[in-house]
Formats: structure tokens, sequence, C-alpha cells
């Protein structure tokens, strides 16, 4: 409401579904979310990575209409969602970071009573194949498990078909062949023009679903893109064991990489991060001149790795707050 | 509260741009259904909903002399109850129901699915209406067939008992976000209840407080609700103290009434207001 509201139906095709601009949010004097932006197109994934209290779902709870922001704007479906105006009511729904099901109703009546609250639902039969819940119909909803209760409200999220939809760790406490079928399920609805927002602490469920990606740490984007280019822009990694008779400024320069000094286990190590644009090749040219170094000094490289960069290595080095990984989203080298 | 969405172009599924969303009144009237299920299968509910008989009870062996020439002492006591009757449950029921239902995020799910505030405490109060009406009907029938009076003016009865069911019910649900939990609002629920029950003429006749209090308990809801529901059900004007009732038409009931009314009215635009700081979600900040 910070800002003079555009008509809803400026909102076209083609436009972003979820729309946000650098955002914050505060409580008291604690900054929980510090100016992120970001768009999510129809059918289209936006995966929100991050440890806990990284403002996920601060953010989540934003643009589901529960907080004003603090400062920056959000958009959904070109309407501001603070309150949750009639205009997105039933066109946008979601699933919460904890159930929120009446523990006295069963299966059946749960599901009924959205859909009869809903416009044009899903037939009760299909939301209980969807979730794997037909044998689990006439159970009330205080003896289902964690992960049926899981499946039960993403069942009710998705069968008002929304355009729009909030996903915060959606499949938390689902045993790994629900959590397949979950995924099955959020990837269909992308692909019939769903755009979703999801965030999740399985770095597998990102890989799997998410279009972009962003990791989030601290109230601030540290990485953002789509999984390939975080991943690439991260670097890969070569690391050995500091050998004795070595001293840092006598490391040789690499193409395209840059040495770091670190301890492990009470060693030192030396880490080159590789980056740059020949994804597939950087790591091989950047290992060559570094194994000549070694030879002609006739050093051995103690305990020598190269790893390709993974979405767990950027998400980790995030959360530990490593340094340079900041630098990263800004695509440097 | 229903601005059409249709002026909306969709950006979903072809399908998408078919659909009606429900009217809210269809929501509510859908959502009562689930309330009164509840109701029955949520134990502290149905206690909170049938613990007014209780006081009922204490009504029915009121002895002593009627404050009415020509009343019977049981009738006077027994045709204001459907006020304490609204404010028991709506107090009680509701603030627990609210608390509870915040803290298990149930609320916070059915804001994130679209369903509007009104539906659901439209829905609430249905369900504590519906309450009300059967134990005011078995209240009113031990009344008729007790003393063979039925109500004289059943418009005013049953305006005063709505009014006061929804002005409890939302006075209730508001009062939800004082407490932290549905325990803490178990007890806190006490306060309001003893609070309306002794500023409501049932308890204590007006009469024998200070003039100055009795001004004050005219000026809260419950006393106004009270002295209407007593002058609709007998006839009798008692707006002015049970001492000066004196039978009435029906006419001069409600023009008697107008300023009793008045303030019942203000406290239900009270009520409504006051779930304009509604919390949703229990993390939600302010």
């Amino acid at each position: 409401m910070s800002t003079a509201e555009p008509p809803a139906a400026e909102h076209g095709a083609g436009e972003p579904a979820i729309s946000v601009r650098e955002l914050r949010q505060s409580y008291g004097d604690f900054e929980a979310v510090r100016g992120i932006s970001f768009d999510v197109r129809p059918g289209e994934l936006f995966a929100l990575l991050g440890t806990n209290g990284a403002g996920k779902t601060t953010t989540v709870e934003t643009l589901e209409g529960f907080r004003r922001p603090s400062a920056g704007s959000v958009r959904v479906l070109g309407a501001d969602p603070y309150g949750q105006p009639p205009g997105l009511r039933d066109r946008v729904d979601a699933v919460l970071q904890h159930s929120g099901l009446f523990p006295e109703l069963t299966t059946a009546e749960t599901i009924d009573l959205s859909r009869d609250l809903a416009a044009d639902p899903m037939d009760r039969a299909d939301v209980l194949e969807l979730t794997g819940l037909t044998d689990k119909a006439g159970v009330q909803v205080r003896q289902l498990s964690g992960g049926q209760k899981r499946r039960l409200d993403l069942g009710l999220a998705v069968l008002s078909r929304p355009e729009v939809l909030f996903l915060d760790e959606p499949t938390t406490g689902m045993d790994p062949e629900a959590r397949r079928a979950t995924w099955t399920l959020i990837g269909d609805l992308v692909r019939q023009g769903t755009a979703v927002l999801l965030t999740t602490h399985h770095l597998e469920e990102a890989e799997h679903l998410a279009d972009r990606l962003a990791i989030m740490h601290h109230g601030e984007f540290r990485a953002e893109g789509a999984l390939r280019d975080v991943v690439v822009e991260w670097g890969d990694r070569i690391a050995f064991r500091m050998p004795a008779d070595v001293r840092f400024e006598d490391l040789p320069e690499l193409p395209g990489a840059t040495p770091a000094a670190e301890v492990r286990g009470g060693d030192a190590w030396v880490r080159y991060t590789v980056r740059g644009d020949d994804a597939d090749g950087r790591a091989h040219r950047a290992m060559e001149p570094l194994l000549d170094w070694a030879r002609e000094r006739g050093t051995s490289l103690g305990r020598l790795e190269l790893r390709s960069a993974s979405l767990e290595d950027v998400f980790l080095s995030v959360a530990e707050g490593a340094s340079g990984i900041a630098a990263a989203p800004s695509g440097t080298d | 509260m229903t601005t059409p969405t249709d002026t909306l172009p969709r950006s979903g599924s072809p399908e998408a741009r078919l659909r009606r969303p429900v009217h809210p009144v269809r929501q509510a009237l859908r959502l009562t259904r689930t309330e009164l299920t509840l109701i029955y299968r949520y134990r502290t509910a149905l206690f909170y909903v049938l613990f007014p008989l209780f006081f009922v009870g204490i009504a029915m062996v009121t002895q002593g002399e009627s404050a009415i020439r020509g009343v019977r002492t049981e009738a006077i006591a027994l045709s204001g109850t459907p006020a304490v009757i609204a404010m028991m449950i709506g107090v009680m029921h509701a603030s627990n129901l609210y608390a509870a239902r915040r803290e298990q995020l149930i609320l916070k799910r059915f804001r994130a699915s679209g369903v509007p505030p009104f539906a659901l405490f439209g829905a609430t109060t249905l369900s504590v209406l519906a309450a009300v009406a059967v134990l005011s009907a078995m209240v009113y029938a031990v009344l008729a067939a007790g003393v063979g009076e039925l109500p004289n003016d059943p418009v005013m009865v049953v305006l005063t008992a709505v009014l006061a069911t929804v002005t409890m019910v939302l006075i209730g649900a508001a009062s939800s976000r004082f407490a932290r939990n549905a325990e803490s609002a178990q007890m806190m629920s006490m306060v309001p209840f003893l609070f309306f029950y002794a500023s409501s003429g049932m308890m204590v006749p007006l009469a024998m407080l200070p003039d100055w209090l009795a001004t004050v308990c005219r000026l809260l809801p419950m006393a106004p609700a009270v002295d209407l529901l007593r002058s609709g059900y007998l006839g009798y004007d008692v707006f002015g103290g049970l001492a000066d009732a004196r039978p009435a038409s029906v006419v001069e009931l409600w023009t008697a009434g107008l300023p009793s009314l008045a303030v019942v009215l203000v406290w239900t635009a009270l009520a409504v207001l006051s779930l304009r700081s509604f919390r949703w979600d229990p993390r939600q900040p302010g």
C-alpha cells in the first residue's frame, strides 16, 4: 500500500505472476528481509533456498498477504496481496509451513469443505488419488501421519486450481516415495501454467523442480538465477594440502582461478576457485598447469581434490557465510 | 466483499477463465455446517455450549418476592436468559475457538486459500446463534409451560437475542487476540464472563446498585439486552427499572426500548470494528 496501486486490469499475459522489488521486512530492530527482488512467471517455479531464519517464510507470508512490506513492493497477479483482496482470493492458494487442519474432521470432510469453498474445484476422488489418500478418506485428520497431513495440505491447495501457488516446505515429513509423487504433481502444475514459489530445505527438491532459484541468507539473496548458472558462477574447486616447503606467494597462477588459503583439521590448505564461461573445460585448463608446476618443483600435492560445483556446495558455503560467495551472483571473472 | 474478479485477465489455464467465486454468504453457510459438526466433535465446545444450562437452572429455582406486581419471579429471571446464554457461549466458546484455531494455523490456512473473514466470523456467529436459539427455546418452553406466558413481542425478543449473539461472538473472537493459546483463552475468558454477567442485572438486580453504577450498566451491552428481552417477553415496560414496570402495548414497548436498542446496536458496531485488528497468524507482529 506504500505506492499507488496499479489497476489490476493492466496485468496481462506475459507479465510476471509474482513480482517482488527491493522488499524489506523488519521486526523492531531486526531486519528479516533486506532488499530482495525477483519475478515468477506463469508456468515457472522459483525456489527460495536458505537456512532457518534466512527470511524465506517472511517473504512468502508477505506475498500471501499476511504482512505489509516495511519497504519495497510486492505484486501478485498485478495486485497488492496485503489482506487477501477479493480479486486474488480464488486465484491464489498456498501450502503453509505447518498444517492448519481441523483434527476432528475426516480427510474426505476436509477436502469437501475446501471444495465447497472454492470456485470450480477438482473432484474429491481426484484429490484423494492425487495425494495418495484414497484409503484414508474416512480417517480423522488427527490420526494421519505428518507426511499424510502434508499431502492433504497440498491437495487442499491445488484443488482450487490456483494460478499462483505458494509452497512453504511442502514435502516436510514425507517419505521418499511420497516426495517423488509430490514432485511429479508440482511439475505437472507448473507445466499447466501455474506460477509456483517454493521454499525448501531439500536441495534435491530444488534441483528437481526449480526453473530458477535463489539462496537466501540473513535476509539477502546471496546467489540467484537458473540452477546451472548459479552453480557455474560459483565455480569449480581445486584443493590440496599446502606443501611444507611452499609459501602462499610461491603458488602458481592458474587460468581463470584465484587461490585462497584455508585451515582444515589443523592443516593449511590451498583452495583454487575456478570460474569462467567455459564451464566444461575450465577445471581441466586450470589443473594442467598446476600439475606441471608441481612436477617442476618436485612437490607432491597431498590429498589433491577437484570438485565440480554442486548446488550443495553453493548452499553450504552460503550457509557457512564463506567469503567470496557474495560476489558470485554478480558474475565476476 | 464480492468485487467481481472477471475484470482480472487470467494468466493461468483456459478453464480458469470460466470460474465464478463462491459468494461469501454461501461460504459462511457451508462453514456453519462444519462449525456445528465441530461443536459436537470438539468436546470443549460442547461443554461451553451446554454450560449456560447450569445458570438457567439457577434462575429457575430463584425464589422471593416478585419485583413486578402480577409477574412471577421465575418469569422475570428466565425471560432475560437468552442474553446471558449468548454472552456465555460468545465470550467463552468463541474466544476459545479462535485462540485454538489461530494456534493450529487453521485460520491462517483459510485466509491463505482465499476464504474471507466475513465467511469465517459469519459461520461461527451462525453456529452460536443456532445453539442460543435451541437453548433459549428450551428455556422459553419451560417458562411457557410453567407460567403459561408466551412472548408478548417475539420480534423484539428475537432481534435482541440475535444482536446479543453477534456482539458477544465477535467480542469473544476479538478478545482471543490477547490469549497466547487456547488454554490461556479459557482462563482469560472468565474475566469478560464475570464482568458481563455482573453488569447484566441478572446476577444482581440493577435496583440494588448505586444509581451511577446502574447507569454505567445500562450503557454496557448486557443490561439493555436483558431489559429488551424481559420487556419483549413479558409485555411490560421495564426500561425504567423493574419497580416502575407497567404493562405496555407493542408500540409503547418499542418507543420505550429505543435507547436500549441503540446501546446494543452501538456495541454490535464496536464488536465488528474490534475485528479490524484481528490476528490470523500467531506470529503476526503487532
